[in-house]
């Protein structure tokens, strides 16, 4: 299997997942920390900052900023970057489309989020 | 109406042992583990009230309400600790106010404990602080998203660099932090946190319990000598046995219907368990241990009150608890008291004598073929002691072995041939109407002498005594050991059968006729009075 494959089956998979499906929708246009994620989602937290830390590796999400709260410490805040996603089956196999939300359409809060490594 | 507290007589007992393991110095860890319904939360909240004067606590409730919790332990309202259930009902309530789905909340409280959590991170005077090292290690991996959830870890150390950090300041978790902030405010005393249960705690957060535990383990209990108290809703072994620093067991089973109740101490770290699996019930919303029981007969003793006749178609046992569970003896019946073998013989005297004496000083008689080889001299001192009388015309002891002829008025010898002779019905009216007493007339009969004596067909043989007693109204009492003969035939003559049996020490009786459940025999009482039980249910 090609690295292709499996990168578009974990892709698959994650986009099937309820709790990324709740994660989507919930910070369409509406960015939110992960703590707000996993309230709103009622998502257990440990869960909330796996799924998006997966998300963001796939650019499901995108972190659109930061703000300081206290003392130099920082909460981050993280957007649905997808506009369009289709999951399709053929010949034996599923492929995913996913059209990322364009740049002009994402809200940014606070300070720019630094790149990340 | 629903009770608000428990009654004064009735505020329980936990084992002893486990208040002295949290009082010993440093913290201490405590697992307490079993099925859904076994008495975990019940330990968990009267340890901390046992506790409350010596060691401020920090209650967090997972799995119910805080109003669900009142309306199970409507006791805990009553000690107040309520702000502490509260403290941590406000993590929940904070997450349930961006739902905007909680229109009960209580936001003052939620304000309140904010502040505290505040308040202690704000903190930069020399004060004591706990130490919160695995706390933030555990948020960092949390954040790095680095905590699967098969619990396997890929976290080596600290990745990010302090400026790197992004925090939701305070909230992460939230729970652990205000006990963390609890424990930093009592120091430098020490704190009794529970958390009820580590399993609820666990699915909330996406965190493995163990994991949990370590961290509450390093920062809490042994850097910062903090007692927790976990309740695990599972049973058996399990991998929590190895972190905590004492382990115990809740188990609630069937018994041909009747449910026992048991703690078994698994672990105590540092304490020398003498005892190690304890008997209780959760009667009234309390857990109460149940002592072994020790019965002593005093040598002197007041007379005992009588039980008030209630109506004219049935005889007290003497004991008025006994009565309120099994029921009073309706005239003209047979009653089978079985005991089991490990059951001290005074346990049976003292049901014996108590109902003896009460038969006496109603005027009745009675005819007492003992179960066990008897000093007469010290019975009829006892049974003077105890009905006030110093004459017992109307109390006829039928002794089979024929040494004492003579001795004792009271004592009538018998032929030790055919039963059927020597309990002849004719005779036992002679002797009650010549002693002038009234009917009912109370015949206690014990089976296992009279099988040494008669052979083991001897429950056939003295049906003729038990028929005429039962026609005429009168009672019998049969006694016999859970191995004697004549048990099964008694068992399916008897209208009421109690049976006695020896738990780990702790004498109990539950009831086959009528069934009842479980009933400890607690013999406490005044030193000057004959040791008559109290019953108390196991539930």
């Amino acid at each position: 299997m090609d690295g292709s494959g499996s990168r578009d089956d974990e892709l698959s998979r994650l986009i099937a997942d309820d709790y990324a499906g709740k994660i989507l929708t919930a910070t369409y246009r509406n960015p939110m920390s992960v703590q707000q994620i996993s309230r709103t989602c009622n998502i257990p937290i440990a869960v909330a900052y796996r799924r998006v830390a997966k998300m963001e590796e796939f650019s499901l999400v995108k972190c659109v900023g930061y703000e300081e709260v206290y003392r130099g410490k920082k909460v981050s805040y993280y957007q649905c970057a997808v506009n369009v996603a289709k999951i399709t089956f053929s010949s034996g196999r599923f492929n995913v489309e996913v059209d990322p939300l364009p740049e002009s359409e994402m809200v940014h809060v606070g300070e720019p989020s630094a790149e990340r490594t | 109406m629903e009770p608000t507290s428990a009654p004064k007589n009735c505020q329980g007992k936990v084992p002893p042992i486990l208040l002295d393991f949290m009082r010993a110095p440093g913290g201490h860890s405590l697992v307490v583990k079993g099925d859904a319904g076994t008495g975990k939360t019940t330990l968990a909240l009267q340890t901390i009230e046992e506790m409350e004067a010596e060691q401020p606590n920090y209650y967090l409730s997972t799995r119910v309400s805080d109003e669900a919790l009142f309306r199970q332990f409507p006791w805990v309202r009553e000690q107040k600790m309520r702000d502490n259930v509260l403290k941590a009902g406000k993590t929940f309530l904070q997450r349930n106010k961006e739902l905007a789905a909680m229109e009960d909340a209580h936001p003052q409280v939620t304000v309140a404990a904010a502040k505290e959590l505040l308040r202690a991170l704000n903190r930069t005077d020399d004060s004591l602080m706990v130490v919160r090292t695995e706390l933030h290690k555990l948020e960092g991996q949390i954040e790095a998203g680095e905590l699967t959830e098969d619990g396997e870890e890929g976290f080596q150390g600290d990745l990010m660099s302090e400026g790197e950090i992004t925090f939701d300041l305070g909230i992460m978790l939230p729970e652990l932090e205000v006990g963390y902030d609890m424990v930093e405010t009592n120091l430098p005393a020490k704190t009794l946190i529970v958390v009820d249960s580590i399993d609820a705690l666990s699915e909330r957060y996406g965190i493995q319990a163990q994991r949990l535990v370590n961290t509450l383990q390093k920062d809490l209990v042994e850097n910062s000598a903090t007692n927790i108290v976990y309740t695990l809703e599972k049973s058996g072994k399990t991998d929590m046995d190895y972190l905590g620093d004492g382990v115990i067991q809740m188990l609630s089973e069937d018994r041909q219907g009747r449910r026992i109740r048991q703690l078994s101490i698994e672990k105590l770290r540092g304490q020398a368990v003498e005892r190690w699996k304890y008997y209780f019930t959760l009667n009234g919303g309390r857990m109460t241990v149940f002592d072994p029981t020790w019965v002593h007969i005093p040598e002197q003793m007041r007379p005992m009150p009588t039980v008030p006749i209630t109506d004219e178609l049935t005889v007290s046992s003497g004991n008025e608890s006994m009565d309120q569970y099994f029921g009073r003896i309706p005239r003209g019946s047979l009653v089978l008291w079985e005991f089991g073998l490990d059951v001290h013989q005074d346990v049976v005297r003292c049901l014996e004598l108590a109902v003896m004496s009460d038969v006496l000083q109603n005027g009745r008689g009675v005819a007492w073929l003992p179960m066990y080889a008897t000093d007469y001299g010290l019975v009829e001192r006892q049974v003077r002691m105890l009905t006030g009388m110093e004459n017992l015309p109307a109390l006829r002891i039928l002794d089979t072995q024929g040494g004492s002829a003579g001795q004792y008025d009271m004592v009538k010898t018998m032929e030790g041939e055919e039963v059927s002779q020597d309990l002849r019905w004719s005779e036992m009216r002679y002797m009650m109407e010549g002693a002038g007493a009234s009917s009912p007339y109370l015949s206690i009969l014990g089976y296992d002498a009279m099988e040494a004596i008669y052979g083991s067909g001897v429950f056939r043989d003295s049906l003729e005594h038990i028929d005429a007693m039962r026609r005429g109204g009168h009672v019998v009492i049969a006694i016999a050991s859970s191995r004697s003969a004549s048990l099964d035939a008694l068992r399916q003559q008897a209208k009421l059968h109690i049976r006695f049996e020896d738990m780990a020490g702790c004498v109990m009786a539950a009831g086959m006729k009528p069934n009842t459940p479980y009933l400890y025999l607690d013999f406490n009482g005044p030193e000057d009075r004959l040791p008559v039980p109290k019953l108390v249910p196991m539930i």
